[in-house]
């Protein structure tokens, strides 16, 4: 585990009365995988479109590499390497699979100095192959099925060449057999420095591979630690996994 | 550059810059000169609406508002047609600018309606304002742009060229690909590092820097500044042609402009019937062509090849 890389003190949301995000704070470290786990509408995804600019915090503050980075607008949190993907994948329907790759690299946040043309195209091929779509280089985007734009959804926000990547449901809507790809490739990031926070439902594929485990509820911090220790956390048992302990991939 | 420009748009201006040395009518001439600057706008509106999505109902706007300082400014001040074209074109810019930055947060109907709106407002606002614009009546006595019609027709016909060269290109970079983009999906346009604001308002400003110039061109050719450049009716119009040529590709938007503005004139004889005529071709060409005739075209041509080669 390295330093600090994203801290989040006191980050407060409500929509009317509703208190979507309230008082939440953790840390997250370099090269750590930080999985989020909670119930349907616990402010999970409202947590990460506060992190990436999609919605502005009432209070609290969120330091990115020691900058606070609070209230900026999403391009400018996506150029200091601060990436995400989307639930439902957002993806431009009508450009190929190949632009939908070559576009975010405009706009990457390492050196000052431009990506040259061929630079792009080698870093999109390598990114087409890790996903496992070179094959659909040339296709349109709205060609693809659900499985396939999740995946390019992803790519896309690799793309961008992040340092903190955040991963919403990446594994929803994807059969046995992507997920496994998916989760070797999410290793391989983190072992090449890439720092990961996911949101998944699919607690036993991401209790097999997250570093540590954050719950919410009712857009509460409700525990952050160990998947060993979330899975014996009285609290979390009780308000969300149900009566009995958690069975746990790695335990 | 020039390698990426369709061979058949080189080809077009190529037929109309020899039009002059077998047909040199003043009034063929003339409908060309208009076709030209219809073309220019709707190409302009095009860069914009085309390439991000969201419709500009009130582009004439931009044509009005530079076509009325340009007339003011020069008849006023007694200057040169090209000083009072820039005078034009930067006013419409500089308004652009604002008016984007206050309405670009608006998506689909909610900014259609607010263009729409602003275009009203000043063309009311040209009548009230009378004493300056002449109100219903426009702005006479404008000195005219050259020596006569061939010139007028051949400085139209040149900058309609620059213009569809300038978007091609432009529409072809890096910029028209991260357009698209911001077109396809905003919310993952923004999350790729894009500034889709920035780019919305500088698009709005360009796309309002062409159409003022055209504005200016428009009042030194017909030596008036008239009312009706600030007109709806020329808004419609002009989305109308890009619409009925292909949004989101320029040279759609280019033919669609040439090919309403001479089908128009050639249906002039049939008076009563001519309006009927031309909609229902508008009518057709929604039905069997929704994304424009030029892609159509394209699409017809490229399987007659391939059924012949095969």
């Amino acid at each position: 585990m390295g330093e600090v890389l994203l801290e989040v003190k006191g980050l407060c949301k409500s929509f009317g009365g509703l208190m979507a995000t309230s008082a939440v704070s953790f840390l997250t470290h370099s090269e750590e995988i930080v999985g989020i786990i909670g119930p349907n509408g616990a402010g999970k995804t409202t947590l990460f479109n506060l992190l990436t600019g999609f919605l502005k915090a009432d209070s609290g503050e969120i330091l990115y590499k020691g900058q606070a980075i609070g209230g900026l607008r999403p391009h400018k949190i996506a150029r200091t390497g601060l990436s995400r993907s989307f639930q439902l994948a957002r993806l431009f329907p009508n450009m190929t699979v190949e632009q939908t790759l070559i576009v975010p690299q405009y706009f990457t946040h390492k050196g000052k100095t431009k990506k040259s043309a061929e630079d792009i195209q080698a870093y999109c091929e390598k990114l087409l192959v890790n996903i496992g779509l070179q094959k659909k280089k040339d296709h349109l985007v709205k060609s693809l099925n659900q499985g396939e734009l999740k995946l390019l959804d992803i790519a896309r926000s690799l793309a961008t060449d992040p340092d903190l990547l955040l991963l919403d449901e990446p594994f929803s809507g994807l059969g046995y057999r992507d997920i496994q790809p998916l989760t070797a490739l999410i290793l391989r990031l983190r072992d090449s420095g890439l720092t990961l926070m996911v949101i998944e439902h699919k607690l036993k594929e991401l209790m097999s591979f997250v570093d540590r485990v954050i719950v919410i509820n009712f857009g509460r911090l409700i525990a952050d630690g160990s998947p060993q220790e979330i899975g014996k956390n009285k609290e979390v048992i009780k308000s969300y996994l149900g009566e009995e302990e958690i069975e746990i991939g790695t335990a | 550059m020039l390698r990426n420009i369709p061979k058949i748009g080189l080809v077009f201006f190529g037929v109309f810059a020899l039009l002059p040395f077998f047909a040199d009518s003043p009034y063929i001439l003339g409908v060309i000169t208009m076709a030209s600057l219809y073309a220019v706008w709707a190409m302009s509106w095009d860069i914009f609406s085309g390439y991000t999505g969201e419709i500009n109902f009130g582009y004439a706007f931009f044509i009005g508002t530079a076509a009325f300082a340009g007339a003011i400014f020069g008849t006023r001040l007694g200057l040169t047609p090209w000083l009072s074209i820039t005078i034009g074109a930067l006013t419409a810019t500089f308004l652009a600018l604002i008016t984007g930055i206050l309405t670009l947060r608006l998506r689909g109907p909610y900014f259609t309606i607010i263009t729409m709106s602003i275009n009203i407002a000043f063309s009311e606002l040209a009548l009230v304002l009378w004493k300056w614009t002449g109100g219903e009546e426009g702005i006479s006595g404008i000195e005219p742009l050259t020596d006569g019609p061939a010139s007028d027709y051949y400085v139209t016909l040149i900058f309609s060229f620059v213009v569809f060269v300038v978007l091609v290109i432009l529409s072809r970079s890096k910029h028209g690909q991260i357009l698209i983009a911001i077109r396809e999906n905003e919310d993952a346009a923004e999350a790729s590092g894009i500034n889709t604001i920035i780019y919305r308002v500088l698009m709005f400003g360009l796309s309002a820097f062409i159409a003022g110039i055209g504005g200016g061109l428009h009042i030194h050719i017909q030596m008036h500044a008239s009312h009706d450049l600030l007109s709806l009716s020329l808004s419609t119009m002009i989305l109308i042609m890009a619409i009925f040529g292909g949004m989101g590709t320029i040279i759609g938007p280019m033919f669609g402009a040439y090919g309403l503005s001479i089908l128009s004139e050639l249906l002039r004889n049939l008076a009563e019937y001519r309006m009927l005529i031309y909609t229902g071709i508008l009518v057709l060409t929604i039905f069997y062509a929704p994304n424009g005739i030029f892609l159509r075209m394209k699409t017809l041509f490229s399987a007659i090849l391939s059924k012949r080669k095969g």
